[in-house]
């Protein structure tokens, strides 16, 4: 039997954390005694009692003036969070030892694991040319380990198409909510069209890029051949000092491009490297970058 | 640099001939990559053509470096170091946040910067013009430029570790400001415990010197803090809210005991388990009448920092809003006021003057002449105010408001019906809050003597007050206005932040910082900015006829998370680099190095055959 995905004590760790949608993360709660049912979307639900450590945004005067209680506005948005985890599975996420696919994985059941923890509603779907495979938004505890048998599933295969599949998840998907991507973003079609479409259909996303520690700093050199992993394209190359730092140079490029378009469109965006530990990245680097609690 | 016998250079011509001796071809390795996404992108053709030959092996590289260097010897280069200022010029900043009270290998973090720094002083040539900053929570010029060396050391001896958050961006805008530009070094001295905001980015010229990594010690620098205490009054003004959150910055769990105080007696204490990274809010709900100045601290807490075991908190607005409504009548805006916990209302039908207020409301009333102070004016024109009115008109523009001001923050006023507003002229001097077309609805305007929120339509003649709107609005109206907030929140300042006090102009004030010392002002306007928040803990502001508490806390888990996170950016720094004299010839250098390649090159060829 394969070993497990996640272990038990890791799991355990993880039932203190909750996943941060923006929405959510701008909403009204901020006490110890946070409701999982929590949102700040317009759409009001109804009405519950003050709890301290609400926030005074949402009392409702005219309730108070009448009735001389308290009470806070509760949205329809607090329930139904759509968490959509998205793994690439094309041929590049092979790369590394661990590969990038099996980091990335854990990181998806991760983050899976906690929303369904969160009674959020959690779907996973891999991606290369198109979405290859889905397993679509349930909301239901159990459905967590549907989820580790599905991404224990996945080989990688094909080349990526970022742009046409997020396009064509956006349009087929009913109900947005929080797009979690994990990838490599090694695409030379781009990225930024994808993400659009995601963002023009009001996704929340969380964008996890993972690389491997050879991609970041290879350690080949001389006259090569070097092939294309998922292209198996070929190109000859004197890889010496200065093409290295040549490469490095364009790599940084290529990271700030992507900060920056996630900056501007208020796109969470964590890089990760195969090398970090997976838990750290769970446990500090998430944390730090405001995507869990 | 310079060179004195450009001719030398004539010596290079010999590279090419070296090249021709040296080419051939290699045969490549194949080399599997994720993607050639962005080497494909280098330009390569000059490797596919040039390199295999001119890289082929070590001696050839030798060689093309020994004749390199034997050119420039040659060639005479003498080192000119001076800047435009005559002198090279090095700033010195040390981090003084509160993370450097913790220790590293044993020694205070604060000690190994004093001892860098005056090394880095020491290192910089002889006529280097040196500045001393600091990057703590109020970045400083502690020194100007200088060749003062024994001045400069005597700064560095006295400098201390602060009780506050790092403010690395201020600091560097503080030296941009000075106009250096990239010309002149920066040394940044710090344990790199700093989290720098996102989308800032450290200048070129910027070189980290981290004391911790120096030091080599292999700490974990565990930690436990309190990274968050709030104090709110609830909206029913019976209690205080008391929001804590403490944090364990260490890789195992730990437990730690909390204790939340109010004025010197102990309200609750509990025994929290904390698992590695984690993070806990504790929420506390305490009685108005059980006091104003509140503590939270971890007891017993053996860890490498002590300044963030403590936080402190007041109930600062012990004086409540004075808000004077002049109206004929409207029972919607005196109930809507008399809910603020912290509003002492006073309902007239005409102004009096001969009362103090914060704030005072017109509502549909006649305005007297000259008026100062916190004014909001509904369906009144104030007669030397900005708004000229000339006649009512109907509404029937769709109303727009200005988004991002903070009166309208969370206001949706585009679905309020307006039955009829007064039509005029605005100064534009006035910030237009709400108009439909030209016809402005909701304005605010600031002098010196006044500041005003207005309208020009009455609430009675539209809805407004019956939407959900109208609250928020209110609320963010009297949040501009009046210098206390009217639901009470209150809590502490940030170390290095200014309080403003509002005390008598011309009043003698004393203020007693935590560790007793007093200090006199005489403050001419309100309020008075008291800047000298260094240390964390209660202060106390006195007048004749003025008493305040206020709090000064770190709670600032960026800082509380001693582990060192800004790493070095360069091995060497400017400072580490002993610079020769300006105009110092370095021709033996240069042929020096040539000679020892080509002993190298000797010793590879000979082991190779």
């Amino acid at each position: 039997m394969a070993a497990p995905l996640l272990d038990e004590e890791f799991l355990r760790k993880l039932e203190k954390l909750s996943l941060l949608a923006r929405k959510v993360r701008s909403g009204p709660s901020r006490g110890e005694n946070i409701s999982i049912n929590r949102g700040a979307s317009l759409e009001f639900s109804d009405y519950r009692l003050y709890q301290p450590g609400d926030d005074f945004r949402y009392l409702d005067w005219n309730i108070y003036s009448r009735l001389n209680r308290l009470f806070v506005k509760v949205f329809t948005a607090e329930e139904n969070l759509t968490v959509h985890i998205l793994i690439d599975t094309s041929r590049s996420m092979s790369f590394g030892n661990p590969s990038k696919l099996s980091y990335g994985g854990r990181l998806a059941a991760a983050l899976g694991y906690l929303a369904v923890n969160n009674l959020d509603r959690v779907g996973v779907s891999a991606f290369a040319e198109g979405v290859e495979h889905s397993l679509p938004p349930v909301r239901r505890t159990s459905h967590a380990f549907t989820i580790f048998d599905y991404i224990a599933s996945l080989k990688p295969s094909g080349r990526t198409d970022f742009s046409r599949t997020l396009r064509d998840y956006s349009l087929r998907t009913r109900r947005a909510g929080l797009a979690i991507l994990i990838t490599d973003l090694l695409d030379p079609g781009g990225y930024e069209e994808g993400l659009r479409a995601l963002l023009y259909r009001r996704f929340d996303i969380m964008l996890i890029q993972v690389m491997d520690e050879d991609e970041l700093e290879p350690r080949f050199k001389g006259p090569l051949r070097l092939i294309d992993g998922e292209t198996e394209e070929e190109t000859e190359l004197n890889v010496e000092p200065d093409t290295v730092t040549e490469y490095q140079n364009r790599l940084a490029g290529f990271f700030g491009r992507i900060e920056e378009f996630c900056l501007d469109h208020d796109i969470e965006y964590l890089r990760t490297s195969t090398r970090i530990p997976f838990e750290d990245v769970v446990f500090s680097y998430l944390r730090r970058g405001v995507f869990v609690r | 640099m310079s060179l004195a016998n450009p001719l030398g250079l004539l010596l290079l011509v010999s590279l090419p001939i070296i090249v021709l001796l040296h080419l051939f071809r290699q045969e490549r390795r194949r080399r599997e990559v994720s993607s050639l996404y962005l080497w494909r992108e280098i330009t390569d053709e000059h490797s596919r053509r040039m390199r295999p030959r001119l890289l082929r092996n070590i001696n050839l590289l030798l060689q093309l470096l020994a004749a390199l260097c034997a050119a420039l010897a040659l060639a005479h280069p003498v080192l000119d170091t001076r800047t435009a200022s005559g002198a090279p010029e090095l700033i010195v900043m040390i981090d003084d946040s509160a993370s450097m009270q913790s220790s590293s290998g044993g020694v205070s973090r604060m000690e190994l910067a004093r001892n860098y720094a005056r090394e880095a002083i020491g290192r910089a040539p002889r006529n280097a013009r040196i500045m001393l900053a600091s990057a703590g929570p109020r970045p400083a010029i502690v020194h100007a430029f200088t060749e003062d060396r024994a001045r400069l050391y005597e700064l560095v001896r006295t400098l201390q570790a602060t009780d506050g958050a790092n403010n690395l961006p201020d600091a560097l805008d503080l030296v941009r400001g000075l106009g250096v530009g990239e010309r002149v070094d920066i040394v940044l001295i710090t344990d790199g415990a700093v989290s720098l905001p996102r989308g800032v980015e450290l200048p070129a010229n910027l070189e980290i010197a981290n004391i911790v990594d120096r030091v080599g010690v292999d700490e974990t620098a565990a930690n436990r803090a309190i990274t968050g205490f709030e104090l709110r009054a609830r909206p029913d003004g019976a209690a205080f809210e008391v929001l804590a959150t403490v944090a364990n910055y260490d890789e195992a769990p730990a437990s730690v005991e909390f204790r939340l105080s109010a004025d010197n007696e102990a309200l609750s204490t509990r025994t929290l388990e904390l698992d590695s990274e984690e993070e806990r809010t504790i929420t506390a709900v305490v009685p108005r009448d059980r006091g104003t100045l509140f503590l939270a601290e971890l007891l017993g807490n053996e860890d490498a920092l002590s300044v963030d075991d403590r936080a402190y908190a007041a109930a600062a607005g012990e004086r409540p809003v004075r808000v004077q409504l002049v109206t004929a009548g409207n029972l919607f805006l005196e109930s809507f006021l008399s809910i603020y916990p912290n509003v002492q209302l006073a309902v007239t039908e005409s102004v009096d003057q001969s009362q103090d207020f914060d704030v005072l409301i017109l509502d549909r009333v006649p305005a007297p002449a000259r008026l100062r102070g916190n004014v909001i004016a509904f369906g009144t024109a104030l007669p030397d105010g900005p708004f000229t009115a000339e006649e009512s008109a109907a509404v029937e523009r769709t109303i727009t408001s200005r988004a991002g001001h903070p009166i309208v923050r969370n206001v949706r006023l585009e679905g309020a019906r307006i039955g009829e507003a007064v039509t005029g002229t605005l100064d534009p001097r006035a910030s237009v809050l709400a108009s439909a077309g030209e016809m402005p609805l909701l304005y605010s305007y600031r002098t010196e003597t006044l500041s005003l929120v207005a309208s020009t339509f009455a609430l009675t003649s539209s809805d407004l007050a019956l939407r959900g709107d109208f609250p928020v609005l209110m609320h963010n109206i009297l949040e501009w206005l009046a210098p206390i907030a009217p639901t009470g929140e209150v809590g502490y300042a940030e170390v290095g932040s200014i309080v403003s006090l509002y005390v008598p102009p011309g009043e003698e004030i004393v203020i007693i910082d935590p560790d007793g010392t007093s200090r006199r002002y005489t403050p001419q306007t309100s309020p008075f900015e008291f800047a000298r928040t260094t240390r964390v803990g209660f202060y106390e502001a006195r007048g004749e006829s003025f008493q305040s508490r206020f709090a000064v806390s770190l709670a600032n888990s960026g800082e509380s998370d001693v582990r060192p996170r800004l790493a070095n950016l360069a091995t060497e720094t400017a400072t580490t680099q002993p610079v020769d004299a300006p105009g110092r010839a370095l021709w033996r250098a240069f042929a020096l190095a040539a000679l020892l390649l080509l002993v190298a090159d000797w010793v590879v060829w000979a082991r190779r055959h």
